[in-house]
């Protein structure tokens, strides 16, 4: 059998277990079973016996099983099949049942090789955990009452069937490709540490017969022994030990008390060693050697499914000596397994433990470190409505991005979620600035994904720590957490430097996000409203609701402060919908007063929330309820809505205008927007961000003016703050404002005196409206 | 039709007809297969693109209640050439015994349908040499499921040979036949016994290409991942499949025909037939399933490799009669063997076929998979030539 069909060997094994784990209790595992192991072996006949009894028999009619000759045969037995002839018989234990055994008879003409036996033996184990597993789970389920040991030993027992069952899958990985060719030693040694793990002994080494003098055994492979118990074992006599015990014995041995055993190495008794077993190790049917666990805990006892586990990694072993290249292919699975566990699978950049695995080892040199913390902005948005296909593109040229902006040495690594970071060890300060603004930058283009474009930006937090300065991984990577978060504040897209002042801001930081939560638990956030004036027509058309947040002590909080939070915390949304259920109400109250009657309420919405399950509902429940007309709620969207291809916020857009609810654009002006959403989108306003309505803003103010005139939406100018402001928009065209020119935004009890006060200013200053300005008040805001 | 003489002479007749009337051709074929002679069996393989009622109800105006089953095809193999929206019928006469069954597999389930129809075995169980023939419906399920359940009765001592119903590459539902009716979703067996023996040969002439990919993720006979990846996508990259078979059903069909994956076994490799594709899942679908955790490999054919296959296959079960005189053959093809040889290729198929059968008839159908279990394990073939000869 050639090195690639040998290591198939270990394929049947995971293959048998994945059959049998996905079998249901009541199903005939053990005819299963049997057929995956006949059709394995490409035997002609196959049982699995229990004593003198056949639980499951193929190959034979069904009528015509001969019970009495399969009870009696053994390995090398000759059984004469019906319509094949005579078929040499091989047989595996099976410990789970008494007297258990697995039987395959195959052609004469097809003779039983070493490999064959290794894979039935193999089997007839998976087949034994696999019978245990079953048997407890439904004896559980039979059982009134379990005593806490006996419960544990069940989990024990279905965790290690789990275990198990991970192991051969990544033993079986091994088949996609055998490339290198390691020595055998090497190979043994992972194998081991694999034993190490899963039995959870300090102690395992492999023991084999010595090809030269079968008197002696040498130590091939060991994890966790001192040097002078490696001595002791390197040349030992065959029968020495737990592990020379198992050789004579050709099967596996254990004990609870090591000193008492009868077979214990002196070095190991004076080493406190309490408790051993050992399991045989073969090539074709000869003991070549054995395996070995040993542990100095008190109390250990070897469970059922332990043993059984060890026997199994024998069994590895024992394939894995017959033949070099499946060793190499274990070593490859071990590696894998190992590499997986501290790299992240989306990038395969190394994880979040190995990257402070890595810190460490540089603060470790004394060198000089930088760390960059970099979060991305507005991942969130782009994998929920883009989709996690795309998202995951995303991080991935994201992590190359960042990769070719650094050194060669320099780690990159990906802590999860959209959270990146970089480590830079003998480094500067300035080397480090340099990086994270080489960085910033880079992730400021945008991304060509395929089917689609994406800007994400990228919030980085930068941290150098100098030569010789004590600190912990963690400590860097939390400073550099903090500086990312005030980067975050500052605006998207930007890189901030860590100082240590951010400490107790960082500490700030958490208490306040407490505080929200139960601000809006107690409504202590509550909406007020700007007025927005239509100024020739001398009215106050409505009010944009801004929520606002009276902290006990320490008075308003700006929602700078605090949205931001909201966000990063997702409280944003019920935010957002508490803020929008108030805003109906209000505005439905204001229907009723004269001074109030037919003004609209506007307010903002994220692009988030919009394609956020059930929101339009939400508006759909809030005006019911409220009772406000649909046309007197408008929605402020962000003018992100325009610039990605957001195909499920147009479906969203759509209904609610059908409902008669009223779409404006907020900040206009600021983002990328693209002109055919724009003129597609049912939208009616556009509010001119207060950035143009001053200085040389006003000539973007004027392009937007014509724009809307063009598309025949209605403009309103934010952030107005005196008169020459006013003249000069008025001149461009607009009609529409909102600022402190009129009123900041004011609680809800203010607003009926604050619009009185507003129009009959208005009523003094500005002169009746002509005819054909009336004509331009087409709808409200 | 009278009890056959117990020294009567075994025989075998073919016919075929290309008549578009289906009573017609059901009578041209019958007449062509038993020149006026009594048989034991009829086998009737016919395109669904005749209506099978009428094709049974002329096969029975001339032979009566002689025991029939068959089943829907991708193309028909006869001595006069491989044909389409045709029929074959092939008779088994004089010393043969004989006996038919049917079992519905939506009742039972493959298993124990598979069981159900090998009970036919035991009443030709006073022959020496025995087989059974097994006709399923191929989009029923795990196929290996029908070939475990009927060895779980018979054990080996009863070869298995036959092959899946087509329904010329619509893959949409398929046909058997039993006696008079046309079923679905059924299995259909014949046990026939005789003095001599029969022999099958098994040969599939594809060969491994590239590094093997590990099944990741698999249930029952959808594949959903290879080496962690959607399995769909893979499979096509691997073999840089055209535009259309990613996103069209047929194309993909078309394509995936003449590219099967091989599972590996101890000896060789399964061969597996991917009959279909889901482009939202990105999964693959095989006639039988795929055992995750194991390896697959890419196959690939060309008409070298497929013809040599055949003599090999031909030759195989006529060595297995043991030097008696073949009375007749009965192939079970492949519809991936067909698509790689294209129809110039299949003319030359049968002509070696027809080669090896000397003067004995020759039948058989393009399948969507084949039965052959004649020692150890296994039994469900894809991309597979099984020969069944007889004497």
């Amino acid at each position: 059998m050639t090195g690639a069909d040998a290591s198939w060997s270990t394929q049947q094994l995971t293959e048998l277990l994945a059959l049998v784990s996905a079998l249901p209790l009541d199903a005939d595992v053990a005819q299963r079973a049997v057929e995956h192991t006949v059709e394995a072996l490409e035997a002609e006949v196959g049982a699995l016996l229990a004593g003198d009894e056949v639980l499951a028999c193929v190959g034979y009619a069904r009528d015509a099983v001969p019970v009495a000759d399969l009870a009696a045969a053994g390995n090398g037995t000759v059984l004469e099949v019906p319509g094949v002839g005579p078929c040499v018989v091989l047989t595996a234990d099976c410990e789970a049942l008494e007297h258990g055994r697995l039987l395959v008879a195959r052609a004469g003409s097809d003779p039983i090789a070493g490999q064959d036996r290794g894979l039935l033996r193999g089997l007839a184990r998976v087949l034994s955990l696999a019978l245990q597993a079953r048997s407890v789970v439904a004896d559980e389920r039979r059982r009134r009452t379990d005593s806490e040991n006996e419960v544990r030993r069940h989990e024990l027992l279905l965790e290690q069937l789990r275990e198990r069952q991970t192991l051969l899958e990544r033993l079986a990985r091994v088949q996609r490709s055998i490339s290198t060719r390691r020595p055998l030693e090497e190979v043994l040694n992972t194998i081991v540490k694999g034993a190490a793990e899963l039995i959870g002994d300090e102690v395992v080494g492999l023991r084999l017969v010595s090809a030269d003098d079968p008197s002696t055994m040498s130590l091939v492979a060991s994890e966790g022994l001192t040097p002078i118990e490696k001595a002791a074992l390197r040349h030992s006599r065959v029968d020495e030990g737990i592990g020379g015990w198992a050789v004579s014995a050709q099967h596996l041995v254990s004990t609870d008390d090591y000193a008492g055993s009868g077979h214990p190495m002196q070095v190991f008794v004076e080493n406190g060693t309490t408790a051993a077993m050992a399991a045989p190790v073969h090539r074709g049917d000869e003991v070549i050697g054995s395996l070995v666990v040993a542990t100095s805990r008190q109390g250990r006892h070897y469970s059922e499914s332990e043993k059984d586990v060890l026997l199994a990694f024998a069994e590895h072993v024992s394939l894995a000596v017959n033949d070099a290249s499946t060793v190499a292919a274990l070593r490859s699975a071990v590696e894998q397994a190992t590499y997986e566990a501290k790299h992240d699978g989306l990038t395969g950049l190394p994880n979040r433990s190995r990257f402070l695995e890595l810190v460490g080892e540089s603060l470790g040199r004394g060198e000089t470190v930088g760390v960059l913390f970099i979060d991305l902005d507005d991942f969130k948005l782009i994998n929920d409505t883009l989709g996690h296909p795309v998202g995951d593109h995303l991080l991935r040229a994201v992590a190359r991005r960042v990769r070719n902006c650094v050194r060669g040495h320099d780690v990159v690594a990906r802590l999860g979620g959209d959270e990146f970071a970089v480590l830079l060890d003998r480094t500067s300060h300035e080397g480090t600035v340099v990086a994270a603004e080489h960085v910033r930058e880079s992730l400021l283009k945008p991304f060509r994904l395929p089917g689609h474009q994406v800007s994400v930006g990228a919030s980085t937090g930068v941290v150098v720590w100098p030569a010789g300065a004590v600190a912990s991984p963690e400590d860097l990577l939390r400073d550099a957490d903090v500086a990312m978060y005030h980067a975050k504040a500052a605006g998207k897209g930007q890189a901030v430097v860590f100082e240590a002042s951010m400490r107790s801001d960082l500490q700030q930081r958490s208490k306040l996000e407490l505080e929200l939560r139960q601000a809006l638990d107690n409504g202590q956030l509550q909406p007020h409203y700007q007025p927005v004036v239509d100024v020739c027509a001398r009215r106050v058309i409505g009010a944009e609701a801004l929520v606002r947040w009276h902290h006990p002590e320490r008075g308003q909080i700006s929602p700078g402060e605090f949205v931001p939070i909201a966000e990063e915390t997702g409280m944003v949304l019920e935010l957002g919908r508490a803020v929008l259920r108030r805003a109906c109400f209000e505005a439905a109250g204001w229907q009723s007063d004269a001074r109030t009657a037919g003004m609209t309420v506007s307010v903002n919405v994220s692009a988030r929330q919009l394609v956020e399950q059930g929101f339009f509902e939400d508006v759909q429940a809030a005006l019911c309820e409220s009772g406000l007309a649909p046309h007197l709620l408008s929605l402020e969207l962000t003018e992100s809505v325009l610039v990605r291809d957001l195909d499920a916020a147009a479906l969203v857009v759509q209904s609610l205008a059908d409902l008669g609810v009223r779409i404006a654009i907020d900040d206009f002006g600021t983002a990328y927007s693209s002109l055919s959403y724009l003129a597609a989108m049912p939208i009616t306003v556009l509010k001119i961000d207060r950035a143009f309505v001053r200085g040389q803003g006003l000539r973007v103010a004027a392009g937007i003016e014509s724009l809307a005139e063009g598309l025949d939406l209605i403009t309103v100018a934010e952030g107005v703050e005196n008169e020459a402001e006013l003249a000069d928009l008025l001149a461009l065209g607009c009609r529409v404002f909102q600022g402190f020119l009129w009123s900041p935004a004011v609680p809800a009890t203010d607003v009926a005196t604050v619009v009185e006060r507003i129009e009959g200013d208005l009523a003094q200053r500005v002169p009746q409206p002509r005819a054909e300005q009336l004509v331009r008040v087409p709808r409200p805001v | 039709m009278g009890l056959p003489s117990p020294l009567a002479a075994r025989w075998t007749g073919a016919g075929s007809s290309g008549a578009p009337d289906a009573r017609l051709a059901g009578k041209e074929a019958a007449h062509e297969a038993l020149l006026g002679k009594d048989a034991q069996l009829l086998v009737v393989f016919a395109s669904d693109a005749h209506d099978l009622d009428e094709v049974l109800a002329g096969v029975a105006e001339v032979a009566g209640d002689t025991p029939v089953v068959g089943c829907s095809t991708a193309g028909e193999i006869a001595s006069s050439g491989a044909g389409d929206r045709g029929l074959v019928v092939m008779a088994f006469g004089g010393d043969f015994a004989v006996a038919t069954a049917a079992a519905s597999i939506d009742d039972l389930g493959l298993r124990e349908a598979g069981a159900a129809v090998a009970a036919a075995a035991s009443q030709v169980s006073h022959k020496q040499h025995r087989v059974l023939l097994l006709l399923s419906d191929g989009l029923a399920g795990d196929q290996q499921e029908i070939v475990r359940g009927a060895y779980s009765v018979l054990g080996a001592s009863v070869p298995l040979v036959g092959g899946c119903a087509g329904d010329d590459l619509r893959m949409e539902r398929t046909s058997q036949l039993h006696g008079s009716e046309v079923l679905h979703g059924h299995v259909v067996a014949a046990a026939i016994g005789s003095d001599a023996p029969l022999g099958i040969g098994v040969e599939h002439g594809w060969r491994r290409v590239g590094e093997p990919m590990l099944v990741t993720d698999s249930e029952g006979t959808v594949l959903r991942t290879l080496d962690d990846e959607p399995a769909l996508d893979v499979y096509l990259r691997r073999l840089g499949a055209p535009d259309e078979a990613y996103t069209d059903p047929a194309a993909f069909t078309r394509f995936a025909l003449t590219h099967p994956l091989g599972l590996a076994r101890r000896s060789g490799e399964e061969v597996r037939m991917v009959a279909e594709a889901d482009f939202e899942t990105r999964s693959l679908s095989c006639i039988a399933s795929v055992p995750r955790g194991g390896l697959a490999w890419i196959m690939e054919g060309d008409e070298q490799s497929v013809l040599e296959a055949t003599d090999a296959a031909c030759r195989s079960a006529l060595d297995a009669l043991d030097g008696h005189t073949p009375l007749g053959l009965m192939a079970f093809d492949c519809i991936a063997r067909r698509g790689v040889l294209g129809d110039p290729g299949i003319v030359r198929e049968v002509e070696r076929i027809a080669a090896h059968a000397g003067d004995a008839p020759v039948s058989g159908f393009y399948t969507y998979g084949e039965i052959a279990r004649s020692s150890s394990a296994g039994g469900f073939h894809n991309q597979t030539l099984v020969v069944l000869a007889v004497s």
